[in-house]
C-alpha cells in the first residue's frame, strides 16, 4: 500500500467512485438519518425567523423610544443655561433603552440555548 | 418547489448513494451517517450556489470533500509513527461486496449496541439497529421523550467512539 497525501478527489476520480458505488451495490442509509436532517433544517429555519423577529423588535423599539424621548423632553427655560445639549440627552436615553433591549434579547437567546442543551 | 421540498427530493434520490460513498471513503458506519447529514444540510444551506446542471455530481462533490476533511482530521488526531499509513483514496478503498456485506455491517452494529452499558444498550439497539422512532421507544419503555432523546444522543457518541477506535486499530495493524 503506497502512502498518499489526502487531497480532494479530482472530477475524474469522483466520477469513477460514483460509477463504482452505483455498480457494486449501494448501502441502505438508516431511516432516522433522513428524519434528523429534516428536523435540523426546520430548527435552522425557525432559528433564523426568531433572530429576524428579535432584530426587528430591537430596531423598532429603539426607534419608538427615540421618538418618545424627542417629544417628551421639556423645553429648557431661557435664563438657565442647559448643562447638557438635547442631543446628549437623546443619545444617553436611547443608549439606555438599547442596553435594556440587548439584555432582554440575550436572556431570550440564552434560554433557547439552555433548552436545546 | 420550495427549498425543503427540493431537499426532500434530493434525499430521496441520492441518500443511498451519498451514504455509500461516505462509508466507502471513511469505512466508519457512524462517520458515514454524520457526513451524509452534513452533506444534505450543506446542500440545503447553499442551494443558491447550485448551478442547476447536475445535482448528483454537486452533492457527491460535497460528500467526498467532507469525507476527505474527516480523514485529514482523523489522521491529525493520531500520533504519527513510522509505520503510520494514510488511507489511499478511491481505487483501493474496500468494496462492500468484497469485504463487508450489509448484513455484516448490521451484525457489527448490533454487537456494538449490545456492548454499551444499560440503559444505553436497549435504546441504541431500538434506535440505531431496529430504527424505531424516539417517540415509539419512549412509549414502549414508559419514559419521557426527552430522557430517550438524551440517551440516544449519548449512545450515539459512545458508538462513534467504538467505531473510531476500531478504525484506528485497523489502520495501525
Amino acid at each position: 500500500m503506497t502512502e498518499q497525501k489526502l487531497d480532494y478527489l479530482t472530477d475524474e476520480e469522483l466520477e469513477k467512485l460514483i460509477e463504482d458505488v452505483e455498480m457494486h451495490g449501494m448501502l441502505e442509509c438508516p431511516s432516522y438519518v433522513k428524519q434528523e436532517i429534516l428536523e435540523k433544517t426546520r430548527v435552522s429555519l425557525r432559528k433564523r425567523k426568531q433572530q429576524f423577529y428579535i432584530y426587528s423588535f430591537k430596531v423598532w423599539g429603539a426607534t419608538a423610544a427615540a421618538i418618545v424621548l424627542l417629544f417628551s423632553l421639556p423645553q429648557a427655560p431661557q435664563m438657565i443655561e442647559p448643562q447638557f445639549s438635547i442631543t446628549d440627552k437623546l443619545s444617553r436615553g436611547t443608549s439606555s433603552v438599547c442596553e435594556s433591549l440587548n439584555n432582554f434579547t440575550d436572556m431570550l437567546i440564552d434560554r433557547e440555548r439552555w433548552e436545546e442543551y | 418547489m420550495n427549498s425543503e421540498e427540493r431537499l426532500v427530493s434530493w434525499m430521496e434520490e441520492y441518500e443511498k448513494l451519498v451514504f455509500s460513498i461516505c462509508y466507502r471513503m471513511t469505512q466508519d458506519y457512524f462517520a458515514a451517517q454524520d457526513i451524509t447529514q452534513e452533506t444534505f444540510l450543506s446542500a440545503f444551506r447553499h442551494s443558491s450556489d447550485f448551478d442547476g446542471v447536475s445535482a448528483k455530481a454537486w452533492i457527491c462533490r460535497i460528500a467526498s470533500n467532507k469525507c476527505v476533511d474527516y480523514l485529514r482530521n482523523a489522521v491529525r488526531r493520531q500520533i504519527p509513527t513510522e509505520d503510520e499509513k494514510i488511507p489511499e483514496t478511491v481505487s483501493n478503498i474496500g468494496r462492500p461486496e468484497e469485504e463487508i456485506l450489509e448484513n455484516e455491517l448490521k451484525k457489527q452494529l448490533l454487537d456494538a449496541c449490545r456492548s454499551l452499558s444499560p440503559p444505553y444498550d436497549k435504546v441504541a439497539e431500538d434506535y440505531f439497529y431496529l430504527e424505531k422512532k424516539a417517540e415509539t421507544i419512549a412509549r414502549e419503555q414508559e419514559q419521557n421523550i426527552k430522557t430517550i432523546q438524551t440517551r440516544i444522543y449519548r449512545a450515539r457518541n459512545m458508538l462513534r467512539e467504538i467505531y473510531r477506535k476500531k478504525n484506528l486499530d485497523r489502520r495501525t495493524t
